[in-house]
């Protein structure tokens, strides 16, 4: 039987860190903003699972955080990418479009991209 | 206006579920995540307070998801995908298969003694809709209050013999229970009781495997 399920997860896996490079390139975000938007791309099973992701992108230096004030509640810290995190993304922009051509290359040999 | 959302005692509760899972993780690591979770919900109750919505705060907890997924994405996609490799969910990894492992391991031992209880140990042990402290509770509980409880009648018998033995025209007293009597009550309440106390600790246990992150 096909594994769909741990194939998603596997591929998944591969890719968060950058897609949510990828989304806080768009503009800065707040935590649970990102999570929100990773979810609905299907690319996050569970909301919690981004923070150890963020910690991770904190301490590499990719991305910058600064706290904003809310109207209602507490400050929330907001995440922009810095220079360094704007070239990785741009960086796994081409290895994508490059792993990607070679996947629909094995699938459909000679086929269109 | 803002409710006191992170001192809710189920936000506290799964904030500590979250430190335990992680306590493998670097220190300053994990109190980055469990301030991130925290600040989570507390954006999510605002948002909901914005939005002119009563904050749901077990649906917010459980869009998080479990303790040890979160714990599992630490360790980074590497370590994920090798150590925490997906298993194969069957039945008994459901909400469903939990209960019926429930049932067998309390009413198993009474239907086939001990072969019962044996399987309802088997299916338990298969099973990941539980820690494995949780399991060892399961599977202890009854055999350790059965031993502690026989060596104390044993106790109660040596300590009846001295007393035996304090000479002529000492009588037994009528207020200090037959061994025998003692004996069946200890059973009982191992064979009946614990089960019992049993499935009420595994049910309040019981989690639903999370999918992975």
């Amino acid at each position: 039987m096909y594994p769909a399920e741990r194939v998603a997860t596997n591929l998944r896996k591969g890719v968060l860190e950058w897609c949510a490079l990828a989304v806080i390139r768009d503009g800065d975000v707040y935590g649970r903003d990102l999570a929100r938007r990773l979810t609905e791309l299907g690319l996050l099973a569970s909301e919690g699972a981004l923070y150890p992701l963020l910690s991770r992108l904190r301490e590499s230096g990719w991305v910058d955080t600064h706290w904003v004030e809310s109207a209602s509640g507490p400050p929330r810290r907001y995440y922009r990418l810095t220079p360094a995190g704007v070239d990785a993304v741009a960086r796994f922009e081409e290895t994508w479009r490059a792993f990607s051509a070679s996947v629909d290359e094995a699938l459909h040999p000679g086929g269109p991209r | 206006m803002n409710e006191p959302s992170t001192t809710d005692p189920r936000v506290r509760a799964y904030l500590d579920a979250v430190r335990r899972s992680l306590s493998g993780a670097d220190p300053v690591h994990a109190d980055a995540i469990v301030a991130d979770l925290e600040a989570h919900v507390a954006e999510a109750v605002d948002d909901e307070a914005s939005a002119g919505r009563p904050a749901d705060v077990d649906a917010i907890l459980r869009a998080l998801g479990e303790p040890d997924a979160i714990a599992a994405a630490a360790r980074g996609p590497e370590a994920a995908s090798t150590r925490d490799a997906p298993r194969p969910r069957g039945f008994l990894d459901t909400r469903g298969g939990g209960i019926l492992t429930v049932v067998v391991l309390t009413i198993g031992g009474a239907i086939v003694p001990v072969l019962g209880w044996v399987a309802g140990l088997i299916l338990l042990w298969n099973s990941h809709c539980w820690r494995v402290r949780d399991k060892l509770v399961a599977t202890f509980a009854t055999p350790v209050v059965l031993f502690v409880s026989l060596v104390a009648v044993w106790l109660f018998r040596v300590a009846e013999r001295s007393t035996a033995d304090c000479g002529p025209g000492c009588l037994d007293s009528p207020l200090i229970p037959a061994p025998f009597d003692v004996l069946w009550t200890v059973v009982l309440t191992a064979v009946v009781v614990m089960p019992v106390v049993v499935a009420i600790w595994l049910l309040a246990t019981l989690r639903e495997p999370a999918p992975e992150a």
